[in-house]
């Protein structure tokens, strides 16, 4: 079958088929940087009073320290390597033990922080790294939740009047095989979707997680429809250790977190980054390179999906209730504004933007609904003023800074 | 004595191309050999653009065969055609303006190295780093080798472009004006580098160019394309002094 | 066989609806290259308008239009005025916020020529979220009934059960449709706003205020959604939540027909809304969208310029 190829010579002239980076905002680094960090004070305050009481300026101290270092210290030198990696041992050691000792119901909204967090983190890789924008990230989501919880307790379903009991697998077996239900899905409506540049992808994804929530709540013989299904962590071990309660239960979905976060550090890493790289920066040129766009473009989305559906299968223990709602198209919605409010193509976006929707929301949550208003207006003028979100911000910031210093 | 020295290594037939009401390109049809720097002259308009896109797959032509080493590749997508051995350089300089000099070859590398699959296991730069560094030598670009291809000047962007187009050791580079709005010292560079190319690589090249001492002094033979057809095909001697040709530059 | 005309009446009616919303999003597209993603939430918020103004008696004034910063209890009370004023009175408006405000604040400051248009494609997402979560929380939390403009009667020719607002919402979208062909085709500023979508750079040359064309058509896509918010929400109800579901049927119609022609959105409309009604009908009433969308997947797999579009031009 040949492509129809939409792009005329006007449009390679014009370079109408780049997609670009979105790495220049309209107001100066500087700029940008403080209106970020003021509004960052702003909502963060109160909410660091109530999780640290007494002890909140001693963190604030550290954040900022490190901060600073990470803007000070040039990044290509032997200083600034060591200063990167403090700070990521430095989170993830926090994210481990900050929860000891912390009551149920903090735990559980970091537990849906390092979830989402790597729904996120897949998301990012489709859309920073390969530039397409994905709608779907809830149903793959949802379809990696039901597929898990169908499987691990052996759950009955009826196809066409056939009765069909499904095996009864491990909680930890079901993971992998929701991660490859979502990918075999995701090429099967990225493959007629990514045949032709624009943004077909975005109309396909929003039409495929419709159809896949009206799925998952008509077919009541499988998926027990809009009555949901409650989801139980009582007979799930890992290496003999209990995982019921909710603070267990984080680590697990942090292990998981760490894992979406590795895998999309690797892809961008290896000869792919490269790759994807130049298709977005110019991608009739690397077409003419031999650089197999569709493909690229079609693994970064499966994988992002991927990740999505192993998320799912965690969500649904982590909440312990599973129903069609959460999986409609306005979640996938907050998943894409929380990626690009994190940052694009940078591997701390994702947990800007997770925090977003989960730790911010839940501390908000007595506005009641008031700061989903205002979550729609801060995407709106971050679009203006910091296109790059607020890690893509931060790294201009300190490219900026680092240029002054180096030049003066 | 290698026999394939006569077999072409492209062969085109019948390329046909219409926009609308404009017929850009009317049933050309030519051959090339390996080994030789076939150039391609013409008025503005007479589609050599246009022709270098359908053969190597930018547009759909609607009639035509384009065939590499035997092998009918007419149906298959650019990049497909870039891995059998077909690269080129565009007439407007393309390169990836947000990465780096040697990031810019490497990827241009790297695609002709095994799977997509058995990409995602290699390292970064995938043992390429030699072939890389040997074009950066060739085309003089050592000390920019880490600059963003981005922060060079046109020249330089353009001697890049023309180097992304070798590192792959195609079967055949088409190079839509290399030449195009180089300086007069760059130029020389640049005449020198294909010269080297061919002669020591053996790279076949087909190459579209406005500058006609250029071109005749590099070009073993040559395509005459006027309003969409092929007028004639000579030596550069021949087609300097056929009348029709020099009829077509000042008639048109 | 009678059911099968009443389905499928009713699947044009609802149809031409989506015509309508279909082409106010293809010319956002095709003029200056917006993708509107809020389009869906650019009919509910004048659907939410018209009601209160039409059927409620709104406080015009801080507490009401501006609870953001609430709190004072200033205004004066308006009695309901009815549909059809209403109508008239959200129309302004329609074109100053949804028109106006949105191309000058947002579409002109993140649609650079030659560069990306996805910042404008989050912010219109963020719009979307912005108002759906502002009417819900200001407004209506609820679903809200509303009523048509031309009442409920059924008639009975031939057996067949046809309601008046099917009728209705045929006619006027007929005549809308056709009134716009008229004046895109006839009138000089219709065929200067053609210039100006087809190419820029050259009716600029040529003296046509490019900037000012495009804001008509901003205006032009106000009225539609306003239209279409009229003739909707009797059948879907006046909600928060109404933009996800009829914002991507907007959208399938418009890339199913093609929307490199008004005639494409149109038929794509049509389309919709008749299969639509078909699957919901002969499939089952709980997949009722199942089909245009499973027909938007095929149209971008085998013909993505749509059915009626035209290959080889991303824009009219």
């Amino acid at each position: 079958m040949s492509e129809t190829n939409l792009a005329t010579d006007t449009d390679l002239e014009n370079r109408k088929d780049k997609i670009q980076t979105v790495d220049r905002g309209s107001i100066s680094p500087l700029l940008a940087s403080m209106v970020i960090a003021a509004s960052a004070f702003v909502v963060l305050f109160p909410i660091g009073r109530s999780q640290f009481n007494a002890s909140m300026w001693g963190w604030l101290a550290v954040l900022l320290g490190l901060g600073a270092a990470n803007v000070i210290v040039p990044r290509f030198t032997l200083n600034g390597l060591m200063v990167k990696w403090v700070s990521i041992v430095g989170f993830f050691g926090f994210m481990a033990l900050f929860p000891i000792g912390r009551a149920g119901s903090t735990m559980t909204d970091f537990g849906l922080f390092v979830i989402f967090g790597a729904v996120v983190a897949g998301m990012n890789l489709t859309q920073g790294y390969a530039g397409q924008i994905s709608l779907a990230q809830a149903a793959f989501m949802g379809i990696g939740a039901y597929v898990s919880v169908l499987l691990d307790f052996g759950e009955t379903i009826s196809v066409m009047g056939f009765s069909w009991e499904l095996p009864n697998l491990p909680f930890l077996l079901t993971i992998p095989i929701a991660i490859m239900v979502s990918m075999m899905l995701s090429v099967l409506i990225g493959f007629p979707a990514l045949r032709v540049q624009g943004p077909w992808l975005a109309f396909v994804t929003l039409a495929f997680n419709l159809l896949v929530f009206l799925f998952l709540n008509n077919e009541d013989e499988i998926t027990r429809g809009s009555r949901g299904m409650r989801v139980l962590r009582d007979d799930f071990k890992v290496l003999g250790i209990d995982m019921l309660s909710p603070g267990r239960f984080y680590y697990v979905g942090l292990a998981y977190l760490i894992l979406a976060l590795g895998i999309v550090w690797w892809v961008v890493k290896c000869p792919w980054g490269r790759a994807l790289k130049a298709l977005r920066d110019n991608p009739g040129r690397a077409r003419s390179l031999g650089v197999d766009v569709r493909a690229y473009t079609l693994l970064a989305f499966a994988i992002g999906s991927g990740l999505a559906g192993g998320a799912g299968a965690l969500y649904a223990r982590q909440v312990e209730y599973i129903e069609p709602r959460s999986f409609y198209i306005n979640q996938s919605f907050d998943f894409l504004l929380a990626t690009v409010i994190g940052g694009l193509g940078t591997l701390a976006g994702p947990l800007i933007g997770s925090s977003a929707i989960t730790l911010l929301a839940d501390h908000l949550r007595f506005t009641g609904g008031w700061y989903r208003v205002w979550f729609g207006l801060f995407v709106i003028v971050m679009m203006l003023i910091a296109p790059e979100g607020i890690a893509g911000t931060f790294n201009r910031f300190r490219a900026w800074f680092q240029a002054r210093n180096e030049g003066a | 004595m290698n026999t394939t020295e006569n077999t072409p290594v492209v062969k085109i037939r019948s390329m046909s191309k219409r926009f609308g009401g404009n017929q850009a390109v009317k049933d050309v049809s030519f051959d090339v050999y390996p080994g030789e720097i076939l150039g391609v002259i013409g008025p503005n308009g007479c589609g050599k653009s246009t022709l270098f896109n359908c053969i190597l797959g930018q547009y759909v032509p609607d009639e035509g065969q384009v065939e590499l080493d035997g092998v009918d590749v007419s149906k298959w997508s650019p990049p497909k055609r870039a891995k059998m051995g077909l690269s080129r350089t565009f007439q407007l300089l393309q390169v990836f303006e947000s990465m780096s000099v040697r990031d810019n070859l490497k990827t241009a590398a790297q695609e002709h190295v095994g799977t997509i699959a058995s990409r995602l296991f290699k390292r970064p730069d995938m043992g390429l780093a030699h072939t890389v560094d040997d074009l950066i030598e060739r085309f003089r670009l050592a000390h920019l080798a880490d600059e963003l291809a981005g922060n060079l000047s046109y020249g330089q962007q353009k001697l890049l472009d023309t180097a992304m187009a070798f590192v792959s050791d195609p079967k055949v580079v088409f190079l839509d004006e290399p030449a195009g709005g180089v300086n007069l010292t760059m130029l020389a560079d640049v005449e020198r580098q294909i010269r080297d190319l061919n002669d020591n690589d053996h790279t076949t090249m087909v190459i579209v160019e406005h500058n006609m001492e250029f071109i005749f002094r590099l070009a073993d033979r040559i395509i005459v394309m006027a309003e969409g057809e092929v007028l004639m095909t000579g030596t550069p001697d021949e087609v300097r002094n056929d009348p029709r040709v020099v009829e077509v530059y000042l008639g048109g | 066989m009678e059911q099968f005309f009443q389905v499928t009446i009713s699947g044009l009616a609802t149809g031409a609806i989506f015509a309508i919303a279909a082409v106010g999003f293809a010319l956002l597209w095709q003029t200056a290259g917006a993708i509107n993603f809020a389009h869906g939430e650019f009919i509910m918020l004048p659907a939410v308008l018209i009601l209160i103004f039409g059927e409620r008696e709104p406080t015009l004034g801080i507490p009401d239009f501006v609870p953001l910063i609430g709190g004072i209890n200033a205004g004066f009370t308006i009695p309901p005025m009815g549909m059809l004023a209403a109508f008239a009175v959200t129309i302004p408006i329609a074109i100053f916020l949804l028109g106006y405000v949105f191309k000058v604040s947002l579409v002109d400051k993140l649609l650079q020529p030659g560069g990306d248009d996805i910042p404008l494609v989050i912010a219109t997402i963020g719009v979307g979220l912005f108002l759906r979560e502002y009417v819900h929380e200001a407004w209506i939390a609820t679903p809200q009934g509303f009523p048509s403009v031309f009442g409920n009667k059924v008639w009975n020719p031939w057996g067949v059960a046809i309601s008046v607002d099917d009728v209705g919402v045929i006619v006027v979208c007929t005549v809308v449709i056709i009134s716009l062909q008229v004046f895109l085709r006839r009138t000089y500023l219709g065929r200067q706003m053609q210039a100006a979508a087809q190419n820029a750079e050259t009716a600029r040359v040529l003296g046509i205020p490019v900037s000012r064309m495009v804001l008509y058509t901003f205006a032009i896509n106000a009225v539609l959604v306003t239209i279409a918010a009229l003739l909707v929400s009797p059948s879907v109800n006046a909600r928060w939540d109404a933009g996800l579901n009829l914002g991507l049927l907007a959208f399938t119609a418009a890339i199913i027909g093609g929307f490199n022609q008004v005639r494409g959105a149109l038929y794509g409309g049509l389309l919709v809304g008749v299969l639509q009604n078909w699957s919901g009908a002969y499939i089952s009433n709980l997949y009722r969208e199942a089909g245009p969308l499973l027909l938007l997947i095929f149209v971008i797999l085998v013909r993505p310029q749509g059915l009626f579009g035209r290959a080889e031009e991303r824009r009219i």
